[in-house]
């Protein structure tokens, strides 16, 4: 057998957000893994934004963070901007997002894999996957050599068969100043493999000198950091830097407008689909023409660098128009650019065919991650990269894949949407995707992935010795709390009235205190003396105390619809159920059932076009097969 | 969402196996066939064919049938016996292709006269020619499995069957044209229309897009609450197709009651004696008013009794009092009222709306028996409790001539009518019922959440939440339409 020879347990192909998470988590497994890139100068490279989390992805990165991945800790080592979003919202949508000094970021990721054992990186290209019958054996490099391998990751981003667009000008390449990778896209068609085309695009890059700061608003990150990994040091490593915003205006919409004939996306240059929530100047422009004005952020990418990125503005009009209408945006007006916003095309694999460990469906030990599968977004590429680099390694060790519910971590959410849903556009993280949004937070995010990490065994010892410590402090809080009980005199009453609450009726504990809307946790400590350092020194234990005081309520009756989700989620459907012998499916069920193959009666009904009516279809079917048979217990595998 | 609850939810509130899918075969691709009119003496009849099979079974008794018939015509010929080709009759034959008709099957309609011999050999022959006698319910389950009909829709027809009067039937009839699941789906919209607003408010705070105001917001959730209302109020009225009015006739012992109850039915459905404590359960008789079922319960008279038999019987004619929609207190003519009569009355007739007076008649029976001055007197009785004809309704009845009763009914029917709106939906199923209230909760407690100025996410739960209860009345799946609607609604990109 071929993985006698192997050099390499594990070969991961692309050095982005995804490879660097596959590569981190096969190696640290014990797997000798290999990665191959085309540009060891790009490892982790932000090839658009500079930044890392937002909304629901800062949960994605919590928890990559806390089973152990890398994305987490390295904004935080290079994080010149910390923002908490949502945060006068509730509990459940708050997202922690780092702007990072790009250069500073990838270094740290370089060290990272260089320092790493068990893992090597080479420069390379890869023609093609090594394939023998329906298992992926290894790799093909350009000059024909190949290596050799027990599981192959994919992580190829946007470069198979990319194509950029400025104007009506295209040429090939994943990203500027990176050729294409072609190869492998053909060789998974042909193998019968759906692929298909998404679009992309990223805005211009600014001389910062060249920007008239005066007229734009400065935008101050916020005064307290919660960084993203349990493993990193509570204070900033970097000096923070602001943002600054300004606004489109009708002037910029007219220039645009004008030219429209020059987009490549108007003159039917470009086959794949973009993605909604990140539509180019020229998608806003058309399809919200009563808008006067769009609001741009000026984002500095780095300290030392001189490039300033424009978020909101991405746009693929020919050079000399970007440069005509960014001239017309407050603060642009002598602007110089250093690099042309740009859309690029390229392949990716329906991810209907791929399985929750993100291994394809017909060739085995071949998995796929990032955006091959239709996703968008360094987060989410790298919890696919995390997921697939444990799931190579776990298979190849012949354990159970790591799937994460839909309850359990956005990343579940992800998975399960992916190999469910598909997509026709770049998939991206929202929080409205989770249904059981209430208790995937990111302040219990520990709580909810601490057996899985346990589990993984890909942090030290010390970290859990620090996770203990944090829990350890949040019990004892909550204890004080439950056991500090104010009496209704005098002193009390009046400190309430000071609070604008009502006075006490009998006594009470402090617990019931933090329950009133009014009243912060803050408020409370301070009622109950107890010294504010405490909340300063640590006030994830303090957050996390006072939102299961407060909502306590809503996570038991978000609890109860996850119970009742279970039913079906827990009628496991045979992998070879034959769904054209079903009665009353249609044609097109059927087809995308076979297609899908859901592993539970739950994942069916979230398959797009599965009516109700088709579920109950299918637990007719296997209910009569199984009386049939007498196997009832088909139906019963898995509680909980 | 809960598929299993709503299956669970189905079986536990109909009682045809409709929804218990065990009850019909599995994998079974036979053609079935079922008398689809009531049984027994009609001007015409129809026997449904639905199945792969129906044509050719339906033409082995119909040679008249073309080899392919066209859907949605009729054919008309003579109907024959398999073996020996005697006439049977002449039918109209209703042919429907596939994913055209009602089961989305093959379907034959076969319309014979309407007489249970013609009926009975029409389905042996069709048996002989391949059919299978259908189950209860089948044509309809075979209907819901081929996705022809949502579940809100599958319940209106077994209403449709079930329902035991003509304007319980037009009201399951709109329930299966989906005016309900219309209306359902409307209240939907509007909630998908807020949370699509919360949802744009939490996901895309950072875009500067403009996201309603809450005050509009609020406006919204108040509309959806008024829906539920209104069709929580159409609940009582759907209950009343459904089961018609109820009427309990009470009173002390042997005032009469179950002369009353049979005039009232004109039949003897109750046995009538002088004795006291005579009828000891309850009795029902039925008429209809204007198209509605009335019951009329004979209750126990209410007494203390030492007697076992009696005592239940008096307790169930308390419970009957509870539950009826108009009570008839029955007083003798010519008795001077007991104490404890005159108190039950009082007491029952000033109960607040629709709990006392509305509620509430006394009747005087035994008429014909008493002179003008008794009659007087018992009035007087009922003045002195504060009980006259201007705050109650007072009716002076005779069973034995019939005398009065005319009057009650014109009551019934004007009760009848009151409750009685044609033009709006009607919610029939206790199903229904609790749905919209989970769903009106939601809004209420969203309502209030907003007016706190609570964060988005929590209205965001009890929308959804109200969303997941309209997707298991319909049986829906929750799909993407919130994201899909945020971005067709709000100009979205970083």
């Amino acid at each position: 057998m071929a993985a006698s020879h192997s050099l390499f347990d594990v070969v991961v192909i692309g050095a982005g957000h995804a490879g660097i998470e596959a590569c981190l988590a096969s190696a640290r497994s014990g797997l000798k893994t290999l990665m191959i890139t085309t540009n060891l100068d790009r490892i982790g490279f932000m090839s658009c934004n500079p930044s890392i989390g937002g909304l629901a992805k800062g949960h994605m990165v919590r928890e990559v963070d806390a089973m152990g991945g890398e994305i987490g800790r390295a904004a935080d080592e290079t994080c010149i901007q910390f923002k908490r979003l949502n945060s006068r919202k509730g509990p459940a949508v708050r997202g922690s997002r780092a702007q990072c000094d790009k250069d500073l970021y990838s270094d740290y990721m370089a060290k990272r894999l260089f320092s790493q054992p068990n893992l090597e990186v080479r420069r390379g290209e890869v023609r093609s996957l090594f394939l023998r019958g329906t298992g992926c054996e290894g790799v093909v490099l350009e000059d024909g050599a190949v290596v050799p391998a027990r599981a192959v990751i994919v992580t190829t981003g946007t470069f198979m068969r990319g194509v950029m667009h400025i104007g009506l000008e295209r040429r090939a390449g994943g990203r500027v100043g990176d050729e294409a990778t072609v190869g492998i896209s053909d060789q998974l068609a042909e193998f019968g493999f759906t692929v298909r085309r998404l679009k992309t695009g990223t805005p211009p890059r600014l001389h910062k000198d060249s920007i008239d700061w005066s007229k734009t608003i400065e935008q101050f990150g916020d005064e307290t950091f919660y960084p993203f990994s349990l493993r990193s040091d509570r204070r900033l490593k970097l000096p923070q830097v602001s943002c600054w915003l300004s606004h489109t205006n009708e002037k910029t919409h007219e220039i645009i407008r004008r030219n429209l004939d020059k987009s490549p996306m108007f003159a039917g240059h470009i086959e794949g689909i973009g993605p909604r929530y990140c539509p180019s100047i020229e998608d806003k422009v058309t399809r919200f023409a009563e808008k006067a004005g769009h609001q741009t952020f000026l984002e500095p990418e780095g300290l030392q660098t001189e490039s300033v990125y424009l978020q909101g503005i991405s746009t693929s009009l020919p050079v000399e128009v970007q440069c005509e209408f960014l001239r017309t945006i407050p603060g642009l007006e002598n602007v110089k650019v250093l690099r042309a916003g740009y859309a690029v095309e390229y392949d990716f694999i329906e991810p209907t065919q791929i399985r929750h460990s993100l291994e394809t469906r017909v060739i085995e030990n071949l998995f796929l991650a990032g955006q091959i599968n239709g996703t968008s977004g360094y987060e989410e590429a790298a919890a696919q990269g995390f997921v697939a680099g444990v799931n190579a390694a776990r298979k190849l060790r012949g354990e159970e894949p790591l799937i994460l519910g839909r309850d359990e971590a956005y990343i579940g959410v992800l998975i399960d949407d992916l190999v469910t849903k598909g997509t026709i556009e770049p998939y991206r993280m929202f929080t409205s995707r989770a249904e059981h949004r209430l208790v995937l937070r990111e302040d219990n995010t520990l709580e909810r992935l601490q057996d899985r990490a346990i589990d993984l065994g890909l942090l030290p010892t010390e970290t859990f010795e620090r996770l203990r410590v944090i829990r350890k402090a949040r019990a004892e809080l909550r204890q004080k709390l439950r056991d500090t009980v104010l009496v209704p005199n005098a002193e009390t009453q009046s400190r309430l009235h000071e609070l604008n609450t009502a006075v006490l009726q009998k006594p009470t504990t402090a617990e019931e205190l933090l329950r009133r809307p009014e009243l912060s946790s803050f408020e409370v400590m301070r009622f109950l003396r107890i010294d504010s350092r405490v909340i300063f020194e640590d006030p994830s234990v303090f957050e996390s105390v006072e939102i299961d005081v407060k909502y306590a309520g809503y996570v038991a009756r978000q609890n109860e619809i996850i119970e009742q989700a279970k039913r079906l989620e827990n009628l496991r459907l045979p992998a070879d159920l034959p769904y054209a012998d079903v009665r009353g499916l249609s044609h097109e069920e059927i087809e995308k059932l076979t297609k899908v193959r859901p592993v539970s009666l739950g994942q069916a009904q979230r398959i797009s076009g599965v009516n109700p009516s088709a579920i109950q279809a299918i637990l007719v079917y296997l209910k009569g097969r199984s009386f049939e048979r007498l196997k009832v217990r088909e139906l019963e595998i898995e509680p909980g | 969402m809960t598929l299993i609850s709503i299956l669970d939810a189905a079986t536990t509130v109909t009682r045809s196996p409709f929804f218990n899918p065990m009850a019909f075969g599995v994998d079974d691709n036979s053609t079935i066939c079922a008398l689809s009119t009531p049984p027994g003496s009609g001007g015409i009849a129809v026997i449904r064919v639905s199945g792969p099979a129906a044509f050719r079974c339906t033409r082995s008794l119909c040679p008249f049938l073309p080899a392919n018939p066209e859907s949605h015509r009729v054919y008309f010929g003579t109907a024959r016996e398999l073996r020996g080709a005697d006439a049977i009759d002449d039918v109209l034959v209703a042919c429907f292709a596939t994913g055209r008709s009602f089961t989305g099957e093959e379907t034959a309609e076969i319309n014979c006269h309407g007489s249970p011999v013609l009926t009975a050999s029409l389905l042996k022959e069709l048996v002989e020619a391949g059919c299978r006698p259908a189950r209860p319910g089948e044509f309809t389950f075979r209907a819901f499995m081929n996705g022809r009909i949502d579940l809100v829709q599958a319940e209106g027809v077994l209403s449709l069957i079930e329902s035991q009067s003509k304007s319980a039937a037009r009201a399951a009839l709109r329930q299966l044209k989906g005016r309900l699941s219309a209306e359902l789906s409307k209240i939907e919209d509007g909630l998908v229309w807020i949370l699509a607003q919360l949802e744009a408010s939490i996901d895309f705070s950072t875009e500067g897009i403009e996201v309603m105001s809450s005050e509009a917001v609020c406006d919204r959730i108040q509309d959806v609450i008024t829906s539920c209302d209104r069709l929580l109020d159409s609940y009582r009225q759907g209950r009343l197709f459904a089961e018609g009015l109820r009427i309990a006739l009470v009173g002390r012992p042997n005032v009469g009651k179950s002369s009353l109850l049979n005039a009232l039915v004109q039949e003897d459905r109750a046995i009538v004696t002088a004795i006291p404590g005579t009828t000891r359960d309850l009795v029902e008789g039925r008429i209809m008013v204007q198209g509605i079922p009335v019951t009329v319960v004979d209750t126990a008279g209410l007494r203390e009794t030492g007697d076992e038999v009696e005592r239940i019987g008096i307790e169930r004619a308390r419970q009957a009092l509870e539950k009826a929609d108009l009570v008839f207190h029955v007083i003798e003519s010519s008795r001077v009222l007991l104490d404890e009569e005159k108190a039950d009355i009082a007491a029952l007739v000033a109960l607040p709306g629709n709990d006392g007076a509305d509620r509430h008649c006394i009747l005087i029976n035994k008429i014909d028996a008493a002179d003008g001055d008794a009659v007087a007197a018992r009035l007087r009785e009922l003045a002195a409790v504060g009980v006259t004809k201007q705050t109650a309704k007072i009716f002076e009845v005779s069973a034995r001539t019939r005398h009065g009763l005319e009057e009650l009914e014109e009551l019934l029917a004007t009760k009848v009518r009151a409750d009685v709106s044609e033009m709006s939906e009607v919610v029939m199923q206790t199903r229904h019922f609790e749905g919209l209230q989970k769903i009106h909760s939601c809004a209420a407690r969203a309502l209030a959440l907003i007016t706190k100025d609570e964060s988005a996410e929590f209205i965001a739960f009890e929308l959804q939440d109200a969303i997941r209860a309209i997707h298991e009345l319909l049986g829906k799946e929750f799909n993407e339409q919130v994201i899909d609607r945020i971005f067709k609604e709000f100009c979205i990109g970083k």
